[in-house]
């Protein structure tokens, strides 16, 4: 008895030395296992954090609203139909005006009408700034709209805008500091951009669209947004610079780190001589921003002269000077002119 | 099941908005999805990295649906899977030769190739790639302080002396926490695996005999 309970112990030890050995083997030859960069966790972090916090926050918000909801069905009863009558006949209401600079108007039915500020637009009405002009635009939830210049948006649906031509900025006031301190505070705005191309949907952040030439080109200043096509959908984290071409073709570029904080493709935004950054930066690219910032129309006489636009890199300071100044700055350095018209420049071989 | 319940214990934490726990969720899980991801995207870091980002914005969006039937990674190895086929797709990858690697069957085929002590088979290359992956899904399975002191063991070939000298603890803890993790290796290996890892070693040799 004690014989066979010794044979089954050593064969039991024996089990156990051979699969220690197979671990070991197996482990040793799998070798290292892959690690990612530092650079990619940090770009990721960032990014899947603004997700994570809003769907906290939806969640929450989720939680709260079972709870008016079951408040509600209390007091439901007194006034419901009055206030579902004043409701119905009102018309919605998206956005109210907060400040203007220059000229803007809204196409209301058959009216157009000047806006003013503190000007209240609604569902269907149609908003168009004239050069030079911008209007920041305040919703309920705490999101701003700044339409750029020469820019005509119209607002489709309660949480809907489409736009039709020039740039804007959004800022959903739920960057990743702010939506981590406030629970309370902030209420998710499930504000989307349309665009003849595609929809653009927030996560907590800050970004451009830019209709003004034959792409979309989407830029996140900070969080992540979510651009959506007919047949795919694409996340564009915070410094990604996204142009979307009208065949549906994606190209994403990254912004140089200087455009994250102080300039890049809402220089337009800034009040006075705006800052133009050149280090670096194509020649195309940063005619762009002069165009955003004086609502100025950029066109080229030729293929030939923006492809030398786009391959030309320029090198310098920081150019803060108006933008048809700054214009000039930069093409003194090349074989390039401007040629003005009312609404637009044409860019064309310097005749000398 | 009580490391299920670690995980739906982190999953609790994160659905109540805790930074912390948010930190240590991306930390743990970013490399071991990435580590998935890598091999299915014909080891592209950067399309890897952009599936693995993804993934994870998919995963905290759906954190709710997280039940703790699986550990925490497999379900977000599950998410890594829809991303997946997506690249593929966007690749125009044929996508059959990567849903391969996660049949069952050919990670039995992957792991009998590295068991073998005869490597005769034109295919043990290929089965020897798939079972590495395994064997890193397996480590990444693994309590972290696990995983570790295997490496250190087997791949960096440190003497348990060695090993209590770098974590600072005895050589007799460390023998312990060795012997837990070997346990714990071969437990995993049966839960991804369906199969002990002795049976499969002993299967293996059997057939080699005959």
């Amino acid at each position: 008895m004690s014989k066979q309970l010794s044979h089954e112990s050593e064969s039991r030890s024996s089990k156990e030395k051979r699969t220690d050995a197979i671990i070991g083997k197996l482990v040793s030859d799998a070798g290292a296992r892959e690690m990612p960069s530092a650079t990619s966790e940090d770009d990721s972090f960032a990014v899947v954090q603004a997700a994570w916090q809003d769907a906290v926050m939806q969640r929450q918000n989720a939680k709260r609203m079972t709870f008016f909801a079951v408040a509600a069905t209390v007091l439901i009863g007194v006034g419901a139909t009055f206030a579902w009558q004043k409701y119905a006949q009102a018309p919605s209401f998206v956005a109210s005006v907060a400040e203007l600079k220059g000229a803007a108007q809204k196409h209301r039915a058959n009216d157009v009408i000047a806006i003013e500020a503190n000007a209240q637009l609604v569902v269907g009405d149609e908003l168009q700034t004239m050069p030079g002009g911008k209007v920041l635009l305040h919703r309920d939830s705490g999101l701003t709209v700044i339409v750029g210049p020469a820019t005509k948006i119209a607002w489709e649906s309660r949480d809907e805008l489409r736009l039709l031509a020039g740039v804007l900025y959004v800022d959903t006031g739920l960057d990743e500091s702010l939506a981590a301190e406030s629970d309370n505070q902030v209420t998710r705005d499930a504000f989307t951009v349309l665009t003849q191309v595609g929809r653009i949907k927030h996560i907590g952040t800050q970004f451009s669209v830019d209709a003004r030439n034959s792409e979309i080109r989407v830029a996140v200043r900070s969080g992540a947004v979510v651009l959506q096509t007919d047949n795919k959908e694409s996340q564009i984290a915070r410094g990604d610079d996204v142009r979307l071409m009208l065949d549906g073709t994606l190209v994403r570029e990254r912004l140089p780190s200087t455009a994250e904080h102080t300039s890049g493709p809402w220089d337009w935004l800034a009040l006075g001589d705006p800052q133009f950054v050149i280090e670096n930066r194509t020649l195309f690219d940063v005619m762009r921003d002069m165009s955003a910032a004086s609502g100025i129309e950029l066109h080229f006489a030729s293929q030939a002269v923006e492809t030398q636009a786009r391959s030309l890199v320029l090198h310098g300071p920081p150019l803060k000077l108006a933008p048809s100044a700054a214009l000039d700055a930069v093409l003194l350095t090349t074989q390039l002119q401007a040629n003005r018209q009312s609404n637009s420049v044409q860019i064309d071989e310097r005749v000398y | 099941m009580a490391r299920y319940d670690q995980d739906l214990s982190l999953v609790r934490e994160l659905l109540d908005g805790n930074a912390a726990a948010f930190e240590r969720f991306h930390r743990h899980y970013f490399q071991r999805v990435f580590r998935y991801v890598l091999p299915r995207v014909r080891n592209r870091y950067d399309v890897a990295q952009d599936v693995c980002q993804r993934t994870l914005m998919r995963g905290v969006s759906k954190l709710s649906g997280f039940r703790g039937e699986a550990s925490l990674l497999t379900w977000l190895c599950q998410i890594a899977g829809n991303e997946l086929k997506l690249q593929w797709e966007r690749d125009r990858v044929d996508a059959a030769r990567f849903l391969q690697s996660d049949d069952e069957n050919a990670m039995r085929a992957a792991m009998e190739a590295v068991a073998s002590p005869f490597r005769e088979r034109p295919d043990a290359m290929r089965l020897q790639a798939e079972a590495v992956q395994w064997v890193h899904r397996v480590l990444d399975e693994l309590p972290p302080n696990y995983a570790e002191v295997l490496e250190w063991k087997y791949l960096d070939g440190l003497s348990v002396d060695d090993i209590a000298l770098r974590s600072k603890q005895s050589p007799i803890a460390m023998q312990s926490l060795l012997a837990r993790a070997r346990v714990a290796f071969r437990d995993e290996f049966a839960k991804l695996l369906g199969v002990d890892l002795f049976d499969l070693l002993m299967d293996n040799e059997g057939s080699n005999d005959e």
